[in-house]
């Protein structure tokens, strides 16, 4: 038996992502992280993970997100340290906390109670608080939250944008802070992103409802507030046009007990005067509030974490620093840093001794070369992530359910690359290859995988190898869905119908459970994209489904007004029919001061680097 | 994602256009050092396109565009890092410019031939039809237009009457008409080594032999009839709201801005020229006060 028994068990695992759950190594990057929040003092520096595509920095971002946001007290963090690199990545893994939010604070009176402690373990010599269920009580979760930049722009979600990404940002913000029960507000963020919106003509019942959900509204009394106090009720009336109705209604509910005299004691702290707020009035949105906008949040946000009830440590990721530039380089210094800017601008002026910020990306970062938020090398610390070394990848493969040792040889010897390291996302492929032969009834042996090793071939064979082992409307759905940035159920069945790839909840349960497969949140939903390798890859082999995919999805995204989506899928098909438009529709919007749109089509021409 | 294949080919000439746009883009943002990039980009792109091209003589003629579009891009822009809170939120400077001296006109004088000092007579429009009111002139109370643009020949031999005379046929065929009474003078601005011109037309109307309203055209361009400085505005108030905003944009080559307004008897307009870097270069303040 080559394979586990439990494999076709773990294929039903649907809507997890199962690379995460499989994750494996990255021990030391881990342990680093870790230092990154309970290290006294902590490193001063924005950590910066870097490497090749493919060999799991998001996952890595994801698994730290999930597993390892934890604060533990002074004494219990000593500890840890004392121990290997090994056991203290598992033990702070297995930590595991009863309640949502434990006040752990570095109090003498926790001094005392670990001094004891190690006191008893001496004369006992038995060594105390070993294993993980005797560490339940000793940490406190950290709020944190995750940017993916490669995440398809949908709607208000565009990660890269100056202004949606920072409003993206904000609202998972104040999601993961209320979710250990901390209150989180941004004053000086929500009244210039208010006033911006306000100037866009954005300001709708609706909108503010989308931007500001129920679980939010006390921040809008907050706005509500800071507007009041800088504008006067008549002028706020004004302002808010449309919206006031739903914003008096959330004040009316938070009004007793939020904000109020905090605004002013708020105002008082920072020496600053109602009519100094005014000021962010004065700025042109699209000149100059656009840019002052990263300094608000990092404001804001080193405000909230010096308050008394402030968690220990806030962590910020972001991913896939890349995906601001595509493939799109070499078009000019300003333009390139111009790109993260508002990125730089933020992290440069967060207080690290409380706000985590960690990176990643598949290139080093050239932040200290800009001339506009210039961050010095020695700001940074930049960390490889490295593909799996053998032993990582042996136990990977154990991990997801193929135990035979020869087959498991072999396929670690095809996903090996020049340097010795074994490629994640390959490896990954080739497990999928396994589990699906075996939901085919087929057995793989080591004879069976007998693969040529030219590694720029390798990708293109295994994706191949793969689609020879699934059910043919499974592979016409991954030519299909390809042809998308993001994809969720409902859109995969639209797509099978219009293409008559006999879509099934059981083919897509199927499809998700790839290794390739990630899924993301967005608009509340769940939404899933395929690795952008395998996207290129398949895109290079311009197949006919690929092809009638992108000839749907434009006029999907027509029919929903989305002008910008259109042309992207429009410019796959042809590229002067598609960049025509794209220019006639940049050249409207410029003459017309939309300046958001343009901004949305600027993105497309990154990506598509024309 | 930009592996593309297929019905792919790509075309430099709509690269170039592509470039191009997202450099009036960026500069309408004031982000000249993009912009720059852009349109560098984009005449690199006009350059590759062959004479053996369709599109080639519009591709020329495209980089020629760009390449006065770059020329004229201000050096500098104003750094991202100006916003940064303890700048942005700092109380205001105590040291404030100072504020040029507001000059007085009574356009009312213009029609006895009596000038204000720094002002001087443009022959071809004085005098020449009747000295009574125009009666009936059919304008509305506070009537506003204005705009910029420019003019199709340039000559440094010009005297300051051609020079409105052609400015004046231009706004004609827009539908602004002058009428004969109108009595013109300018007067010159320095600005740095450039030199500016004010020229004002006024005249007046009448109802039932009263003076019911007054017409000021005001027409700024630069002495030598030259692109006008990028950033230079013109704007107009009553004292209370501003009727008129006008602003030279950056690549823009206007060579005048114009405003007309016409007020009651008892209205005045305050008429500020000012550059880019906000510098007050002349305020004026417009009545017509029959004496």
């Amino acid at each position: 038996m080559s394979v586990s028994q439990n494999i076709s068990q773990r294929q039903s695992l649907t809507q997890v992502n199962r690379a995460l759950q499989h994750f494996t190594d990255r021990h030391e990057l881990t342990k680093r992280f870790a230092e990154y929040l309970n290290d006294e003092p902590p490193p001063d520096k924005i950590l910066f993970f870097y490497g090749d595509g493919g060999n799991g920095k998001s996952l890595l971002l994801k698994f730290l997100l999930n597993n390892y946001c934890k604060y533990f007290s002074t004494d219990v963090w000593q500890q840890l340290k004392a121990k290997s690199t090994y056991e203290l990545v598992d033990l702070i893994k297995g930590a595991k906390s009863s309640s949502p939010r434990r006040k752990y604070a570095r109090s003498p009176l926790d001094s005392i109670i670990q001094k004891l402690k190690r006191w008893l373990e001496r004369i006992s010599g038995k060594q105390l608080g070993t294993n993980a269920a005797d560490w339940q009580w000793n940490f406190q979760s950290v709020p944190a939250v995750l940017l993916d930049f490669e995440q398809q722009p949908i709607d208000e979600e565009r990660p890269q944008d100056p202004f949606y990404g920072l409003l993206m940002l904000r609202g998972r913000l104040v999601k993961a802070f209320a979710r250990w029960g901390y209150q989180l507000n941004f004053p000086l963020t929500d009244y210039a992103c208010v006033w911006y919106l306000q100037q866009k003509g954005k300001l709708t019942n609706e909108f503010i409802a989308k931007l500001f959900p129920a679980s939010e509204l006390f921040l809008t009394g907050g706005t509500i507030n800071l507007f009041k106090t800088v504008l006067g009720a008549q002028q706020l009336a004004i302002a808010l046009a449309g919206s006031l109705p739903i914003l008096a209604v959330s004040t009316f509910n938070v009004i007793s007990k939020y904000f109020g005299k905090d605004l002013t004691l708020y105002l008082r702290g920072r020496g600053l005067k109602p009519e100094d707020l005014q000021k962010i009035t004065q700025l042109d949105p699209d000149k100059e509030l656009i840019d002052a906008l990263p300094n608000f949040l990092a404001e804001d946000l080193n405000v909230a974490m010096q308050r008394q009830n402030a968690p220990p440590k806030i962590v910020l990721f972001f991913d896939s620093h890349e995906a601001f530039w595509g493939d799109w380089r070499g078009r000019g210094e300003a333009k390139y840093f111009k790109q993260d800017e508002w990125l730089r601008c933020l992290l440069a002026q967060l207080d690290r001794s409380r706000i985590v910020a960690v990176v990643a990306g598949r290139e080093k970062p050239r932040w200290q070369e800009a001339a506009q938020w210039s961050i010095p090398q020695d700001q940074l610390e930049l960390k490889q992530v490295f593909h799996f070394c053998t032993k990582d990848a042996r136990k990977y493969l154990q991990e997801i359910g193929i135990e035979d040792e020869q087959l498991g040889e072999q396929l670690i010897n095809y996903a090996r690359l020049d340097q010795g390291l074994v490629h994640p996302l390959y490896l990954g492929l080739c497990g999928d290859i396994v589990r699906s032969a075996y939901s085919q009834g087929k057995t793989l042996t080591a004879g069976d995988c007998q693969l040529m090793s030219e590694s720029q071939q390798k990708l293109k064979i295994l994706v191949e190898r793969l689609l020879k082992y699934v059910d043919e409307e499974i592979a016409d759905a991954i030519d299909a869905l390809c042809a998308c940035r993001a994809f969720e159920r409902e859109l995969y069945f639209q797509l099978g119908r219009a293409l008559k790839f006999n879509p099934s909840h059981a083919a897509f349960d199927c499809l998700i459970n790839f290794s390739f497969v990630w899924s993301l949140k967005q608009r509340g939903r769940d939404w899933y994209r395929l690795h952008p390798l395998i996207r290129r890859l398949k895109a290079e082999e311009n197949r006919q489904m690929t092809g009638d995919a992108h000839a749907f999805l434009e006029q999907y995204y027509r029919e929903r007004e989305n002008i910008a989506e259109a042309i992207y899928h429009a410019i796959f098909q042809d590229w002067r029919r598609g960049v025509g438009e794209w220019l006639e529709v940049f050249q409207t919007a410029t003459g017309e001061g939309n300046f958001e749109l343009c901004r949305i089509l600027e993105e497309i021409r990154k990506e598509l680097s024309f | 994602m930009s592996h593309l294949r297929g019905n792919q080919k790509r075309t430099l000439f709509l690269t170039g256009r592509v470039a191009q746009a997202v450099g009036d883009y960026l500069t309408r943002l004031e982000r000249y050092e993009e912009a720059r990039e852009e349109y560098q980009q984009a005449t690199a792109a006009y350059e590759q396109v062959l004479p053996s091209s369709s599109k080639y003589l519009e591709a020329q003629t495209n980089r020629e565009k760009v390449l006065r579009q770059l020329q004229e891009l201000p050096d500098r822009q104003k750094s991202s890092e100006a916003y940064r809170l303890d700048w942005l939120l700092a109380a205001a400077p105590t040291t404030s410019r100072p504020m040029a001296a507001i000059s007085s006109v009574n356009l009312s004088q213009w029609m006895r031939n009596v000038l204000a000092e720094g002002w001087q007579t443009i022959e071809e429009f004085w005098g020449r039809g009747e000295t009574e009111l125009a009666y009936g002139y059919g304008l509305r109370s506070r009537e506003v237009e204005s705009g910029g643009s420019q003019t199709s020949g340039k000559s440094a031999s010009q005297t300051p009457g051609e020079t409105l005379g052609e400015i004046i046929a231009q706004l004609g065929v827009k539908g602004l008409e002058i009428p004969p009474i109108a009595r013109a003078a300018y007067r010159d601005l320095p600005l740095a080594d450039n030199c500016l011109r004010l020229y004002a037309l006024t005249w007046a109307t009448s109802e039932g032999g009263n003076l019911a309203e007054w017409a000021l055209m005001l027409i700024l361009g630069a002495q030598f009839g030259n692109p006008l400085p990028p950033g230079l505005k013109l704007q107009v108030s009553d004292l209370t709201t501003i009727l008129v905003e006008q602003e030279v944009e950056p690549n823009s080559e206007q060579t005048y801005l114009y405003a007309r307004l016409v007020g009651t008897i008892d209205e005045q307009f305050l008429v500020t020229v000012a550059a880019s870097n906000e510098q007050i270069l002349t305020l004026l303040l417009f009545s017509f006060i029959p004496e």
